[in-house]
This record gives C-alpha cells, structure tokens and sequence, in this order.
C-alpha cells in the first residue's frame, strides 16, 4: 500500500496525521467527512495487479474490435443471421463477450462465472466504454438484470439462471419503473396474486423504459403481494407477457428501451427472489451497484472523448496551427484530464474499500447477504461517483463536441452521439436529484445513528471555529499546502452540516436545496480528498501534483461558495453575521494563490504529447 | 502434436522513441511493452493446430528481463500450456546468436514437431534469429508463411512471395515464421487468465540450459549507434513571381539548409 510522501510537524492534532491503521472514510456512510486526510490505505489503479490489467486489457481490445468498428450498425439497430435466427447484431456482440467471460465476473464460479472481486468488474466496466449503446444492454444483463439473483437469488435459482446469463445463452432486463412510478420506485402499482393451488403467481401491470426490453428472454420485475412489494425472475417469453415498441430516444439509439406489459402471466413460485416484501432491500442494493458501474463506465467514456479530442486537436490546423495548440483550448483540456483523474481517484477509492470490507467477511451461509450489507453502507459514496462520473462526462463531452468546431456536431466524430447518449446517465439508475437526496439522506441517517462519530468532530469544529484556534496541521513535503486545504475544507462542511441540521432539524427534507449544496459539497470534497490521495500514493509526481493542485483549489473555492449559502439560508437572525466570518476566516486562512492556468497548459502538455490519456 | 513459440517483447508501436545519451541504444524509459505483433500471429497459429489437433502441448519461450512476465503470463492465458522464461545477467549482451543459441538450447530440451516465430521483432526489423535456430536445430525452415496445414509428419505451408504465393512441405520437426494474414488472433478470454495462475511458468538460467560463458561472449555484432530521423519541419509557401521565388529559393537553399 502505498504511503504519503508528507511528513507533519508536531503539534499536529493527531485528527489529521496519516494513518496506517484507519484509512479515512474506509467503512462508507460518508465516514470520510471526519476521518483524517490521509493517502494511506486508499487503493488507486496503480495497485491494479497484472491478472486484473489483463482483464481490462480483454475487455478494451473486445471494444475495440468487435463494437468500435461497428458502432453505425448498432446506432441503426442492424440484424444479423446467426444460423437461422435473425437477432439484432448488438445482442449478437453482447453473446460474443459472454464467451469471453466479460459478463460473468462477478457471478461466482461454482454458478459459470468468475468470481472476481468489486475492483475487477469495475475496471472491467470502465473498460467496456466509448460505445453507451453496447455498455447499456451490457449493464441492464449482466448488472441490474443478474446481480439481484447473485446476490438474493436460492441456491436453485442461481443454479437455474447464472451459468446461462453468464453466457449470454439468455439474455436479461430488470423491470423496475412504471408510467407512474419512476423516482418513487417502490410505489409501482404491478400486482402478483397467488393462485388458487398456491403454484402460481399471476402477475397484471406495466412496466416502462425497460433496457433490453424488446429482446430480453427473462427479466427482474418488480410486483406487489398483498401490498408487500416483491421482485421476481420472470420468463418474458410465456403467455400474458407484451413489449411495447421502441421508445423514440434521444440518444442511445442501438439499445432498447421498451414498455412490458403483464396481463395475468403465470409466474412459478419458486420464482420469487427472496421473500414477499423484499423489494426495497433488492432494488436499493442493486442500484448501488448500478450507480457505481455507471460511474465507471462514465469514466471510461471520459478518456475515451479526451482521446479522440486530442487525436483531433492534433491533426486539425487553423490559422497555421494545430487547434490543440492554441492556449484556450490547453486549458479546455486540462480540465477535462484533471477532472477525469478525479473521478478515477475518488471511484477506485470506493470500490477499493468495500472489496476490502468485503474481504473481511466469512465465505459461506449468509455470505452474499453480508455482501448486500457492505454494499449498503457505501450508498452515500456509490451516489457520489455516479453523480461525479455522468456530470464530469457531461462537461468533458461539452468541451470535446466544442474543441471538434462544427465536425463536432456531425455523426461521424463520434463525439455528438456521446454527447447524446451522457445525457441518460443523469437521470436513470436514480436521477441526479435523487442521489444527492441520497448522500444527504444517509449522511444524517450516519450522524443521528453514531455511526462516523460525527457528534464530537462537528462539536470540536464549532468551538474551533469559534474560538478562531482551527488545528489544521501543517504539512511539509510535496501538496502540503494542499493537505492543509483538504482539512479546512473538510471544517467547513462540517460546520454547514452541523448548522444544518441544528438549524433544519426534521425539516430537512423540505430543505431540498440545502440538501443539494451539501451534497454538492460532499461530491467536491470527496473528490478533492480522492485526487490528492492518489497524488500523494504516486510519491507525487508532476502531472498528479499538478491536478491536485487543480482540483484541490477548485474545490475549495466551490465549497466555500456552497457554504456559504448554506448558512445564509439555514442560519437565522443576528447568529450569521457571526458564523459567515467564521466561515470567512476558515476559508482566508487556507485559500492560496494558485496558477490555475499554468497549471492546466501543463496538464494538458503532458497529455497532448503523450497523444492521449495517459493518467 | 507438440509445438513451440518464442515471443519477443517490443515496444508497443505507439511508443515515442528516444535514442540514449551515448547514442548506442533506443531509451527503453517509460515505454509500454507488447508481444510482438508477429509473434501473436505464430501463437495464435500455434493454438489453432492444436486445437485442431486435440493433442499435444504449446511452450511459449521468451528471453528477456523480469518485464517479460506478464507477456508470458498472457500467452498462458491465450493458450499454450506452459511457459520457459530465459532470463540470465550473461543473456543481456548477446547478439543475435547468441540469442538463437539460447533459444535452441531450450528447444533441444523440450523436443517438439514444430517451432514458430513472428516473421521479425517489431522494431528492430531483424528477423534473422528463426533462420539461426533452424540452422542450430538442423531442422528445415519457411519463412513469412501466410497458411499452415500441418500432419503426422510433416507440414505444408503457403508463403508469400513477390507477385504471388508458394508451397512448400517440409519433414516435421521445422520452423516456420509467420506473416501477417495467417491468421486473426484471439483476445484471451477471461477464464483463460484466471486459469494461466496455475500453469507453469519456469525460469532458466544459463546454466540451466547448459550454456557457457564461451557460447555467450562470442559476440560478432554490435550496435554502434542510433540516429532518429531529422524531425519534420512545416513546410514554406514562397509569396511573389517566379523568378522572385526561385530567387528566395537560392538563398535559403544556400544559407538555410546549406545545402548548395
Ligand atoms: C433510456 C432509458 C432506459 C431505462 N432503463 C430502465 C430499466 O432498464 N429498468 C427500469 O426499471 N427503469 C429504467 N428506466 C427508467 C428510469 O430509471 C427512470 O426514468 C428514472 O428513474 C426517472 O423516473 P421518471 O422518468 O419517472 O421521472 P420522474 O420520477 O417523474 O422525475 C421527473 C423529475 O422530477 C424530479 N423528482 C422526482 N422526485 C423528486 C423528489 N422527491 N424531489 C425532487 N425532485 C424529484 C426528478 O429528479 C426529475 O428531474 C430507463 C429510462 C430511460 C429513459
Ligand atoms: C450545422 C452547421 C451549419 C453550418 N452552416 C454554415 C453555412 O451556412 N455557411 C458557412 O459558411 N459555414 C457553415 N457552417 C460552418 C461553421 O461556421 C464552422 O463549422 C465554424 O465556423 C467552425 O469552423 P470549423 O468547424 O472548421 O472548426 P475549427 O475552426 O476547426 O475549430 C475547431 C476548434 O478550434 C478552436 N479554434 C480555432 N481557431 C482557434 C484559435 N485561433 N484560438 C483558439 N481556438 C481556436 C475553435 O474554437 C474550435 O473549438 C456550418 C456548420 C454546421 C455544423
């Protein structure tokens, strides 16, 4: 593991010395906002160990043969005869990488798949990127449509179903939202009654903007029982069972998305995943899942845009020159690098702990139940990075569509059907929204519950505050200033957070966009903490250090805006005045000048030389 | 049917190449390395026939420092069974031969009905080492081989040549180099990595392959220095009449490129 090249000089509250023992945040629930700042026990990619870069490796060279050349085909939605079956070429390459093994990695071995641990799949999404249509039905199999029997199904259900869906020999949805519940998920009005005999459950409803709907032999559906919202593995090819047509969308045109509709279809009963009741348990730990493996592939799609941008950038002149070299378009792109860094930092930081809470957990009986758990605890984070992951491609995309001038707006650069297609990634799996309600949800959930300790650090911190005596450590070495940065950040979301909820109380929830701009806080604190970690682990060498400094100082800056109006909404009467220049001094104490130009030219330099991401 | 593949690990063709401060090596400094493109071709090959075949084992042989590892590790991966890693402090200054003395020393303790090689290193372009294994082997050799039908005891092989293709068979045990087209290598499947854990990937060292110093020092070729192309400047639109012109171009002949 790697360990921070800073030293700190006594007098340090040991609140913030680098830690080998308790890596900061390592158990979820946004246990990071009061942890120590710290490079220690982060896992980064540079750990990637050479069985899972040679999974990556598969999974890209498997894009770029069989998808990337054929992205047209897929976005007009081409057929191919596969014997004498005719099927859709994209359901045609999704089997190809189930005979490669990409879809099974993490269904266990003794069920067809692999077994790999949270890291493996992650990286193997990310891989899997630059090509959302293909990515989508990828993530709507072997993700939403598989993960909730791994993880819920029985012992027959699994080994009924995951050796076949490991494959691709069938193919799988999961079918969740309905016309009139779509964030209020478990609201669906899609009932199962059981039959006379007790063998059957008939299931009447409708489902809608089902991924892999017109295709999908099977499908996770969602019903109630008796009022008791339940999931269960539906075969879509049984009587009483219609796919409505292809939704006119946007973007992601070589994917399907269909409505389903069930009118008294006879599902077995052995088809219940779990019990009665346990829909809320199975969708939320899916979604985790899904809203992780979006982020990845986000971040895949991040440098797969950069890439293509600089290719572009390089060979396109004007006014004698290559573009890429004309200094506004440096700073474009040393945007677009540093911000993607950040996602990878802060995404393997997760999944590098829950694989490590993971691994703590006995094999066995309840095993996977324990997984479910784990996965639970890191809700906040998994809503981070897909929040992170979607928006940070959303403005690469931006820049890259831009930096492409009007071939940017053209099909053949491939650059304006991402643009299209990011556009999704901020509304399913949990629309944005959604998910910063979540990371503020499960933050109070955490403070009120003892589970980060967070009582005594925010009361600390407010009479620190106060008193103006604000211990943040000083720290020598390389990105010292920046670790100084990082704790007084952290200070000050905590004291928002602790003005927030003395000030809101159960109100909270009314609060909507206080609870936005302490998510949006969260998002760039962890981000921030996430990238120096990872600089720090690499003995910070330039191009890191350089983001960094990047990050760490854009995130500052958005954090003391977003505080700021935290307060002067929450806090009432003659108390702000007070509090906002305690803020103020918090923020003075720890600013810094910092040559945010300069350091994008540079950024950009190393990546434009290089020819392409090479973080 | 029992077969043989030496991989070589090159720079990956993206690399941006550096020539050392002495001038006497290709700076091998934060490069990324691959198998050699040929060499996939021969391995791919390799795992056909013997799937084909349904018999027999493949042994990936490659010399070369520790970075080596991983490449052998993905022909495991890809398919061969087992993996003979050469790697000794005396292996570092050898030339060519040395090389291929090396190689057929391996060879000779693992016999097999055929040997395959990329039909060169890509980068360096030498391509001479499958010719001085055959020759050391006494076994027959076809080279840039475009197809492979192999039997019992011998095998049949299309090669390119100018304007058109040859065959020839050769008495098995040969060496056969292959050329792009033979075949479209596989990507390894994910099962395949996990499963190359357990196969065996041995190191030898000089000795082991019963290689004395002698053998290794006799080093009849040695680079003496690397240049990189002139790097390429924009080109210059010369403004005015045609005489005017030819008059800008004199001078800047002259005095700029010097060359007149
Ligand atoms: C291409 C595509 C593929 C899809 N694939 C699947 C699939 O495979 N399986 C599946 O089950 N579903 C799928 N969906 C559905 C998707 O998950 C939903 O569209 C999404 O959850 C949003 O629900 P909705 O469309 O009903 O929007 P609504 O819930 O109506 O939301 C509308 C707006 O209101 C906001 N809003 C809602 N509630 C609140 C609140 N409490 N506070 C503040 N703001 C709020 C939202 O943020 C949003 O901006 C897919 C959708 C699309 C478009
Ligand atoms: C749908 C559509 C309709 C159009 N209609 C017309 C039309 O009717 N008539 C017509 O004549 N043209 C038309 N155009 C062309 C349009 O005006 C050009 O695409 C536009 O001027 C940009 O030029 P470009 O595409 O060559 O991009 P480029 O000039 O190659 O620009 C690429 C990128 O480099 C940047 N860049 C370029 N130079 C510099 C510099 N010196 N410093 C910093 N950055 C720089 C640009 O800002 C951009 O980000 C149309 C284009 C489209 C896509």
């Amino acid at each position: 593991m790697g360990t921070p090249a800073v030293k700190v000089r006594e007098g340090t509250p040991p609140a913030d010395a680098p830690e080998t023992e308790a890596p900061a945040g390592a158990k979820g629930s946004g246990g990071f906002l009061t942890s120590p700042v710290s490079a220690a026990g982060v896992f980064v990619r540079e750990m990637f160990t050479p069985d899972q870069l040679d999974f990556a490796d598969t999974a890209r060279k498997f894009v770029d043969t069989e998808v990337l050349p054929r992205l047209d085909e897929i976005e007009h939605k081409k057929t191919v005869t596969v014997g004498d079956a005719e099927m859709l070429l994209v359901v045609q390459i999704l089997k190809k990488s189930g005979e490669l093994g990409l879809l099974g990695a993490e269904v266990p071995e003794e069920y067809g798949g692999l077994g790999l641990d949270k890291i493996t799949g992650m990286l193997i999404a990310e891989s899997m990127s630059g090509c959302p249509s293909f990515s989508t039905t990828v993530g709507a199999h072997a993700g939403i449509g598989t993960m909730p029997i791994v993880i819920f199904g029985n012992e027959e259900q699994k080994q009924r179903y995951l050796p076949l869906l490991a494959s691709a020999e069938i193919v799988s949805c999961y079918a969740l939202t309905e016309p009139g519940s779509g964030s209020d998920a478990l609201s669906g009005k899609t009932r199962a009654v059981l039959n006379a005999d007790g063998t059957h459950y008939a299931i009447t409803g409708e489902k809608m903007f089902i991924t892999n709907g017109a295709w999908a032999d099977i499908g996770i559906v969602f019903a109630g029982i008796d009022g008791k919202y339940s999931a269960f593995i539906v075969d879509l090819r049984s009587p009483g069972v219609s796919r409505g047509a292809e939704e006119k969308k946007m973007g992601l045109h070589g994917s399907s998305t269909t409505s389903l509709t069930f009118d008294g279809t006879l599902v077995p009963r052995e088809n219940l995943l779990g019990k009665p009741g346990d829909a809320a348990t199975i969708a939320l730990n899916i979604l985790n899942l899904g809203r992780m493996k979006l982020g990845f592939g986000s971040l895949g799609t991040c440098k797969f845009a950069i890439d293509r941008t600089v290719a572009y950038g390089r060979e396109r002149r004007q006014f004698g020159r290559p573009i890429i070299e004309f200094d506004m378009q440096k700073g474009k792109l040393g945007t677009m690098v540093a911000r993607t860094y950040a996602v990878d930092a802060l995404g393997y930081r997760v999944v590098g702990a829950i694989d490590a809470e993971i691994a703590k957990l006995p094999k066995g009986e309840g095993y996977q139940q324990a997984v479910a758990g784990v996965l639970r605890n890191f809700a906040l984070e998994a809503s981070i990075l897909k929040i992170a992951g979607s928006e940070t491609l959303h403005d690469v995309l931006d820049s890259a569509v831009k930096m492409h001038g009007g071939y940017g707006f053209v099909e053949e650069y491939h650059v304006e059907r991402l643009a299209r297609d990011n556009v999704i990634d901020m509304i399913y799996e949990g629309t944005n929204d959604i998910n910063r309600m979540v990371i503020v949800d499960s933050l109070v959930r955490a403070i009120y519950g003892g589970v980060i300790g967070s009582r005594e650090y925010m009361e600390q911190v407010d009479s620190a505050l106060r008193t103006g005596r604000l211990e943040i450590p000083a720290v020598d070495g390389p990105l010292g200033q920046e670790v100084a940065r990082v704790a007084a950040a952290k200070r000050a979301v905590a004291f928002a957070v602790n003005e927030m909820i003395l000030n809101c109380g159960t109100d909270i929830k009314n609060e909507q966009q206080v609870m936005q701009a302490i998510a949006d806080a969260l998002i760039a604190l962890y981000g921030m903490e996430s990238t120096l970690a990872r600089a720090l682990a690499g003995r910070a060498r330039p191009i890191p250090a350089a983001i960094a400094r990047l990050i760490v100082h854009e995130g500052s800056q958005a954090i003391a805006r977003l505080t700021a109006e935290v307060l002067s909404h929450v806090v009432t009467g003659g108390r702000l005045p007070a509090k906002l220049a305690r803020l103020d001094a918090l923020n003075r104490q720890h600013g810094a000048v910092v040559d945010t130009m300069a350091l994008r030219t540079r950024i950009a330099d190393s990546v434009i030389e290089a020819g392409k991401y090479n973080l | 049917m029992n077969l043989v593949v030496c991989l070589k690990q090159v720079f990956s063709t993206e690399a941006k190449i550096r020539i050392s401060p002495d001038g006497r090596a290709v700076s091998d400094e934060g490069v990324e390395w691959v198998m050699s493109p040929y060499d996939e071709y021969a391995l791919e090959e390799a795992i056909r026939i013997k799937e084909a075949t349904g018999a027999g084992t493949i042994i990936a042989i490659s010399i070369g420092p520790d970075r080596c590892t991983p490449m052998l590790r993905s022909a495991l991966a890809l398919g061969a069974d087992r993996a003979l890693h050469l790697k000794d402090p005396m292996f570092d200054s050898v030339d060519a031969l040395g090389v291929a003395r090396a190689l057929a020393a391996a060879i000779r303790r693992n016999p097999c009905d055929m040997v395959l090689f990329g039909r060169m290193g890509v980068g360096m372009d030498q391509g001479v080492i499958p010719a001085m294994v055959a020759e050391l082997l006494g076994a027959p050799m076809a080279g840039l081989v475009v197809k492979i039908t192999v039997d019992a005891e011998k095998v049949r092989c299309v090669r390119e040549i100018d304007g058109g293709s040859e065959v020839v068979e050769m008495a098995l045990p040969a060496v056969v180099t292959a050329q792009k087209g033979l075949n479209e290598p596989r990507i390894a499947n994910l099962k395949g990595i996990m499963a190359a854990k357990k196969k065996p990937l041995d190191l030898l060292t000089a000795a082991d392959l019963g290689l004395a110093a002698p053998d290794l020092q006799d080093v009849r070729l040695v680079h003496e220095s690397y240049e990189l192309p002139a790097p390429r400047t924009a080109a210059r639109l010369l403004q005015g009449d045609p005489a005017d012109t030819a008059r800008q171009l004199v001078q800047i002949l002259r005095n700029e490129a010097k060359v007149i």
